[in-house]
This record gives structure tokens, sequence and C-alpha cells, in this order.
């Protein structure tokens, strides 16, 4: 009986110094990852042209390009430095079917590039929409303006 | 040959920066602290000019992907972020930032990154969370966050070897009497 405790114990001795060894005997072992990154592009000016209360200005295409290496949301956002109210009524479409959604409540999912190191651009159509402007327009607001930041995030 | 391949993937990347483009790295910053501590961590910017940086956070515990909900800023929340918030950059840099506070809790925000030139931004998800700072969890918190795991295990097996070990001897002992 004492000689299996004895043997039981020197098992469980040999064992568990076994699995320290393999504890401590580490394998190190290095690489050099890479993390996510977020990177856009979007064209830089859109010029609407002339437009009036209550109508809808021309269609315009922009192009917003992923080069990063992840799947990212785009959200266009006013300056917070505008002051008018004009602006507030750019409205968006990822396809011509969808319907409009005014900047505010739009956001689109663009894929990251399918190959490493390559692009990938979606299109997107942006129009000013004054069909329920309700705001006063006094005389002619000549090339009024602000900036529209497409802001990236990792989806 | 790991190398080489990284080198060529960093030259595409400065390649890819163009005068207004930005690229940062990574997409999102997990904090895990005690409260009261400070955590730090690094994000690698590409671009060329003058760059912008602000945060903003959601409500606490809400968790969402909608950059409109977030409205909120930190002293708001009571938190503090760190960080140089109007760099130039020529090329390449990292960046620290740093959080801490005092309440517990989960918070959300995003560190919004901007070249002041660009039409287009980047902004990178912060999920942070602030656990209790008793005694207890002091102790076992700062042991097991500090990156230590392995050295418990070992310690945990040459402890039990040692004491079986013991117990042996003194059985040996024992018995000879």
């Amino acid at each position: 009986m004492k000689r299996l405790f004895l043997l039981v114990c020197l098992s469980f001795a040999f064992l568990s110094f076994i699995s320290a060894v393999e504890t401590t005997d580490l394998m190190v072992v290095t690489a050099d990852v890479v993390g996510d990154v977020i990177g856009i592009e979007v064209t830089n000016e859109v010029d609407f042209g002339e437009i009036s209360k209550g109508s809808i200005s021309s269609r315009q295409d922009i192009n917003i390009t992923n080069t990063g290496t992840i799947n990212i949301k785009v959200t266009p956002e006013i300056s917070e430095d505008y002051s008018g109210e004009i602006f507030n009524h750019l409205s968006f479409q990822r396809v011509l079917s969808d319907p409009k959604k005014k900047i505010g409540n739009f956001s689109i999912d663009i894929d990251k590039p399918s190959s490493s190191g390559g692009v990938r651009t979606q299109k997107v159509y942006m129009y000013l929409d004054l069909t329920e402007y309700s705001g006063d327009i006094v005389g002619d607001l000549e090339d009024h303006q602000t900036e529209v930041v497409f802001w990236a995030t990792s989806n | 040959m790991k190398k080489i391949y990284f080198f060529i993937f960093f030259i595409f990347l400065v390649g890819l920066v163009s005068s207004e483009e930005i690229i940062v790295s990574p997409g999102e910053i997990n904090f895990d602290i005690l409260q009261g501590q400070i955590s730090c961590k690094n994000i690698t910017i590409s671009s060329y000019g003058e760059i912008a940086l602000k945060d903003k956070w959601g409500e606490k515990w809400s968790a969402t992907k909608e950059l409109s909900e977030y409205f909120l800023s930190k002293e708001e929340l009571n938190l503090h972020l760190d960080y140089s918030s109007d760099i130039f950059i020529e090329n390449k840099t990292k960046l620290s930032i740093c959080f801490s506070g005092e309440d517990i809790g989960r918070y959300h925000g995003v560190l919004l990154v901007k070249n002041k030139e660009s039409k287009s931004g980047i902004g990178i998800w912060l999920n942070a969370t602030i656990r209790g700072s008793s005694y207890t969890s002091r102790l076992t918190g700062a042991f097991l966050n500090s990156e230590n795991k392995a050295n418990f295990s070992l310690l945990f097996w040459l402890s039990f070897t040692s004491l079986l070990l013991i117990l042996v001897f003194v059985f040996l002992l024992l018995k000879k009497k």
C-alpha cells in the first residue's frame, strides 16, 4: 500500500515536472504583423451650379475609394463651422433605385480591396434637394459653399 | 523573407499616400483599466500636412457604429483622453493616445483624424472599460494584467511539484524510522 502511495506520488511529481518543463521550454516566435489600416480618398469638389428653392440639383457622382485593408463605413458630415441651412439639404443615394437620404442619415459600407495593396471604389450619388426647404433665401447666395467631410470607420 | 514582404508592403503604403490622403492604423483601440489607472496605446498616421484630431463619445454602455450617435464630450463623461490634437506630418508618424477615467463603466468613443486640406477623415473606434479598484481587484488585476500569465502557470506547477517532493521526502523519512 505504501509502495503504491509512493509510486503515485512520484508519478504525479514526475508529470508535474514535465508540465513545468513544457511551460519553461518556450519557443520564441516573431513576426512583423501589419495591423488593420483604414484609408479613404474622395472626390475633392462638387459644384451644383444654379439652384433655387423648391427644386433639386442635377445628380453629382462621387467616387469614394477604400485604400485600406479592412471593410469600412463611410459617413458624410457637414462641417461644424457651417451656420447656414442650405447644405443641410444635401442628400445621397447608393444606387439610383434607393430612396434619397439626407446628410446625417446616410452612410455607406465599402468592402476592403479584393487584393492586398489594391483599392476599391464605390460610386455615390449626391444631390442638393431644396424641394422641402422652408427657409427664406434673401437675395442670391453666390458661391455659397461649405465643407463636407467623409469619415471612414472600421465596419 | 517575412521582413522583405513587410518592407515591400510598407513601401507600397508610403507610395499610396498622396498629399491630402490619410491612412491610419489601427481602426479600433481597446482600453481596459482600473479606476484611476492610465493606459496608453499607439496609432500610426500616414499623410502629409497638418493633421487635426478630436474625440467624441456615445452614451455610457451604448455600443453603436453609427457616427451620429457620438455627440458627447469626454468631459461630460468624466473621462480623460490625452493626445496631440494638432500635428504636422511629413510622411508617417506614431502618436500616443492615453486614456484614464474615474467612473466605472463601459464607454465607446471615436477618435477623428483628418488632414486639414482633405475632404475625408478617419474615425478610430475607442472601446474603454473602467473597472473598480478595490484592494482585491487591484492585486489580481495588477498581476493578471502584467502579461505574466505564463509565469503564473509556471509558478503554480513549480510550487506543486516542490510540495509533492517534500511530501515524498517526509514519507520516506517516516518510513525509515
